[in-house]
């Protein structure tokens, strides 16, 4: 079933076609809130808000008519920054348990892995939530600059400016990093 | 990726692409307890909130809370004007009757309608009607109390004078308007003593 008609299923509450569309965005939703969040069950209250609002959204006639996966994390994303705000300070324990506990690894190289570490940890403790988010729809879930700056609600100048000042930040952090090493 | 430990912007992207390859597995008893709520949400608002629902399909226009279709609402429309236009129509025809048996229940007599008559407009005050002809004749006598006199009276001699009486008379003043020439406030001739 096409993206179209599942939408449209959805629109008439039918069962099969939300079943189909949590299967399929709700791994990918509770996978961003936790790259965010690091805490399972923040994440999974983040996918239950995501999806609550999915329906409101359809119950009034709105929601997306494509590109479900982008208003999905649209969606998404404004539900993380409301609940991020007052969490920010208690961050270093929860990045430690996320990554030990719920990281099973791909094989990497055990020095890029140790610099993934550091970058996920900088991005948790340095970066805005702007920057932060930017940087995992552009470069870890694969949304074009214009996708993105619809997600966060920016122009696209402003997501290209926040994009290059947080690369810069994490680079300039990874360097330091090592250097002392 | 870096021999001398210096790191440069592709590098940083190339390890967060990296982090697409990290597993993230929702949990299973998570999802499943999740993916119930949101398919019991979804049933409640086919059962439900129907009414809040737009755009929804043919299938659904008997439901009871089904929406309104164009052509009810413009019959809704319709008779709720010609309702409004009955009961204006039969609040003028019979406004009197209406009120009257209003006050007959309150127990108020029926107000007669007093139309006050209208007074007239002038740019100026109407002073010339004004005529301060006003007469003070305070005619006031004194009659003072004779004195008792005393009786101490220790040699035998009688007294020979006695106090008359005076009478103190005031003249009339008259100010006949025509002939006050005062003009002014605080300018008013005094009368010429006669």
């Amino acid at each position: 079933m096409d993206e179209a008609r599942l939408l449209m299923a959805a629109r008439m509450f039918d069962q099969d076609a939300l079943k189909t569309i949590f299967d399929s965005y709700a791994p990918v939703i509770y996978k961003y809130a936790l790259r965010l969040c690091h805490v399972v069950i923040e994440a999974d209250n983040i996918v239950g808000d995501v999806f609550a609002l999915f329906l409101e959204q359809l119950a009034k006639g709105k929601g997306p008519t494509t590109n479900l996966r982008a208003y999905l994390f649209q969606i998404a994303y404004h539900v993380i920054v409301d609940q991020a705000r007052d969490r920010r300070h208690t961050t270093q324990l929860d990045v430690a348990d996320f990554r030990g506990e719920y990281a099973s690894p791909v094989v990497l190289q055990a020095e890029e892995n140790a610099a993934l570490d550091i970058i996920i940890n900088v991005m948790y403790t340095e970066l805005s939530h702007d920057q932060s988010h930017i940087l995992i729809l552009r470069f870890v879930e694969g949304f074009s600059i214009h996708e993105t700056a619809e997600i966060v609600h920016k122009s696209i100048n402003n997501v290209k400016v926040i994009q290059n000042r947080a690369l810069k930040k994490l680079r300039k952090i990874l360097n330091q990093k090592y250097e002392m090493k | 990726m870096r021999n001398e430990t210096v790191f440069h912007e592709q590098d940083v992207i190339r390890l967060l692409n990296r982090w697409k390859g990290r597993e993230y597995p929702y949990p299973s008893d998570l999802q499943s307890k999740r993916r119930s709520a949101f398919l019991a949400a979804g049933a409640s608002f086919l059962l439900h909130g129907a009414g809040k629902a737009i755009g929804k399909s043919v299938s659904r226009a008997g439901h009871a809370d089904a929406p309104m279709t164009i052509g009810m609402k413009i019959t809704l429309g319709v008779l709720s004007t010609v309702i409004l236009a009955q009961i204006a129509y039969l609040g003028l025809t019979y406004y009197k009757d209406i009120v009257a048996w209003i006050n007959r229940m309150q127990g108020n007599p029926t107000p007669s309608l007093v139309v006050p008559s209208p007074v007239p407009y002038s740019t100026e005050p109407n002073l010339g009607t004004i005529t301060p002809t006003f007469t003070v004749s305070p005619t006031a006598t004194a009659t003072p109390t004779p004195i008792p006199t005393e009786s101490t009276n220790w040699w035998g001699i009688q007294p020979t004078a006695t106090i008359s009486t005076p009478t103190i008379s005031i003249p009339t003043i008259s100010i006949p308007t025509e002939t006050n020439p005062g003009h002014h406030y605080g300018q008013t001739k005094t009368p010429k003593p006669k």
